[in-house]
């Protein structure tokens, strides 16, 4: 009989502990490790006649989304913030870096928001930002571009 | 005797299987446990300066925005000398020198400008609108996320 009730407790108890044995094993299994994009922000600023068009070139690191704003545009450097839309694009440089051949491009005034989100391939390596004048200028401004990129 | 043994090995089995459960149980709970919430709430600041009369006359503080960004108010409380009128704006700051603007308003005191943000360094600034013939004081009250 002792035998008997060892045996219950054998086929009772052994199957719990599996069960918690199980939820042990589940528990170290190791994560994998997630894949982190580094992003980083960059400040092209410079000034705009009428009339005419500039344009910046930057290195990408990795695949990702690009985004880029019009953060600044302003009579004098301390002055007060123009709402004069501009033109704004990326793009890719052409081959002669001569100019920016845009992919993405809106006419806009200043924003703290992104304006231009692009999906960018660490392969293309080099983008670039422009700002043209649409006629609107009729002095020379400061502007200043945010672009967050990989 | 036989009866006894029984019951020995019959206590056994629920004995461990109570100890085992318990076990299991404690492994539930604490995979349930809710993790303790972040404050979200926005954060008011005040920033106090002076600007005097001049084409570079500005101040100006910088705030950093982190998440997924929102709105950044600025308010005028008040100015020293009383109803002066001065350039109030919010711009982008930390990757570019000064405190570029990329809006602004003329501001007496209770003007408010506000702007809708990413993450990001921001700064709000005080400036010389190009009127002011004096040393002003002023006080604004910053509310970003």
């Amino acid at each position: 009989m002792f035998r008997r009730g060892l045996c219950f407790f054998l086929t009772s108890v052994l199957p719990v502990a599996a069960a918690c044995s199980n939820n042990s094993s589940s528990s170290t299994t190791n994560p994998t490790a997630p894949t982190t994009t580094v992003y980083i922000t960059e400040a092209f600023s410079g000034t705009l006649d009428p009339n005419s068009q500039q344009s910046k070139q930057f290195q990408i690191a990795a695949d990702g989304t690009m985004s880029v704003t019009l953060a600044s545009l302003t009579a004098t450097s301390n002055g007060p913030a123009l709402t004069t839309p501009v033109g704004l694009g990326v793009g890719v440089p052409n081959a002669d870096n001569s100019a920016c051949v845009l992919s993405s491009s809106l006419v806009t005034a200043p924003s703290l928001q992104a304006q231009i989100s692009v999906g960018v391939t660490k392969a293309t390596a080099t983008y670039c930002v422009a700002i043209g004048d649409q006629g609107n200028l009729k002095t020379t401004v400061t502007f200043v571009i945010k672009v967050v990129h990989p | 005797m036989t009866r006894r043994l029984v019951r020995a090995g019959l206590f056994a089995a629920v004995l461990a299987g109570v100890v085992a459960a318990a076990g299991c149980s404690d492994s539930n709970s604490s995979s349930t446990t809710s993790p303790t919430p972040t404050p979200t709430g926005p954060t008011t600041a005040t920033f106090s300066s002076f600007v005097y009369p001049s084409a570079i006359g500005a101040a100006w503080q910088n705030l950093t925005i982190s998440g997924t960004g929102g709105t950044v108010t600025a308010t005028l409380v008040s100015t020293n000398p009383p109803g002066v009128t001065v350039g109030l704006g919010i711009g982008v700051a930390g990757v570019v020198s000064g405190c570029p603007q990329g809006i602004s308003i003329s501001a007496t005191a209770g003007s408010q400008v506000a702007a809708s943000v990413d993450a990001g360094t921001y700064c709000v600034k005080v400036f010389d609108p190009g009127t002011l013939t004096s040393k002003v004081e002023f006080t604004v009250s910053i509310v970003h996320p």
